[in-house]
């Protein structure tokens, strides 16, 4: 339990690591909308460092951090499709792929084939339901514990686990249906 | 049915764990019996899940992700960007106290001044009926009546 409030020198020294992570997910959640991963993530750690009084150690610091990401990119994606469907007329903002800048550590690895199949990997994900991406992003993209992410989720975690199987399925489905089965399937 | 739901889920959960730790052959046999005889279906997909965990499969290629970093300098823009809103928000704070100040202050003191001012002239007024009252009752203030000169009177 978190017994003095959290001062801005502890986010300050946690920052760099949670940072990346919240904003993998963050893009993960909005590919294709042509939304600003980026901003989103900055208004995620704003909200983090002017609610910090509000951290009561209940849950780990990152797991805290990632619930307030969420729900800022839960919000996001809520006005942007609340905005689709008031301005059906404005096809400006459709075929938006991928606008920020992302950079691979295994930049000399990341062969046309490889990185044709992480478009197809974003694809599959941005058509699956925001629960289901959600999870997925957890485990499989950030390699969340079970504890971390049903604590994020509020859930039990042989929830998430069910949870995770029926999101994969779905992804499977997705996958089949861009074509793009095959691409993974006799690796 | 609930009961069979319930079987649903917790083999789901079985093969999730079966997926994350390496299972021996005989209790991966046992699973696949059980799960068959449950639903086909889902000891397919438990089978394609197995597939992708390879570096070209899809949790190969989730996880590779994890390497990926935002842009560069993303925290010190945010740092910049957290500063900038601070301090924005700092001088809405000063503007919005200094117009205070100036104006709803002043304003406020103008109005109670005039309040007090208006109470105290309608006491005033009230006070000056209040003493006409009175007097007319007490007969104080009365006019001095007319000589009677009427005819019963001329005898007196």
């Amino acid at each position: 339990m978190q017994t003095s409030p959290l001062t801005e020198h502890e986010l300050n020294r946690h920052l760099p690591d949670f940072y990346p992570r919240i904003y993998r997910m963050v893009r993960s959640m909005v590919y294709g909308t042509g939304l600003d991963a980026e901003d989103i993530t900055q208004d995620s750690f704003l909200k983090v460092y002017r609610k910090r009084h509000l951290y009561n150690g209940k849950s780990s610091l990152y797991t805290w951090t990632y619930q307030i990401a969420k729900n800022t990119v839960r919000d996001a994606l809520r006005r942007y499709r609340l905005q689709r469907r008031l301005f059906w007329w404005d096809e400006s903002d459709k075929d938006n792929i991928e606008p920020t800048e992302f950079v691979s550590s295994e930049e000399g690895n990341n062969t046309l084939d490889s990185r044709e199949r992480k478009r197809l990997l974003h694809e599959a994900l941005a058509r699956l339901p925001d629960r289901d991406r959600l999870i997925i992003t957890m485990r499989d993209l950030e390699g969340m514990s079970y504890d971390e992410i049903s604590d994020v989720e509020n859930v039990a975690a042989g929830t998430v686990k069910s949870r995770l199987f029926n999101a994969r399925q779905k992804l499977r489905k997705e996958l089949m249906h861009l074509g793009a089965h095959h691409e993974f399937e006799n690796r | 049915m609930k009961k069979r739901k319930n079987k649903k889920e917790a083999l789901k959960q079985e093969l999730v764990d079966a997926l994350d730790q390496p299972v021996g052959e005989k209790e991966l046999r046992q699973l696949e019996v059980k799960t068959k005889a449950h639903d086909p279906a889902l000891w397919e997909d438990y089978l394609w899940f197995s597939k992708q965990r390879s570096r070209q499969g899809v949790f190969g290629e989730l996880s590779a992700m994890r390497s990926d970093e935002p842009g560069r300098g993303a925290i010190q823009r945010f740092h910049q960007r957290r500063k900038a809103e601070e301090a924005t928000g700092a001088d809405l704070e000063t503007l919005v106290w200094s117009w205070f100040q100036r104006y709803v202050l002043t304003v406020g003191i103008v109005l109670i001044i005039l309040f007090a001012g208006l109470h105290l002239g309608e006491n005033g007024v009230s006070e000056a009926n209040g003493r006409e009252e009175v007097e007319q009752f007490l007969g104080w203030n009365q006019e001095e009546l007319p000589e009677p000169d009427h005819w019963l009177y001329e005898d007196f």
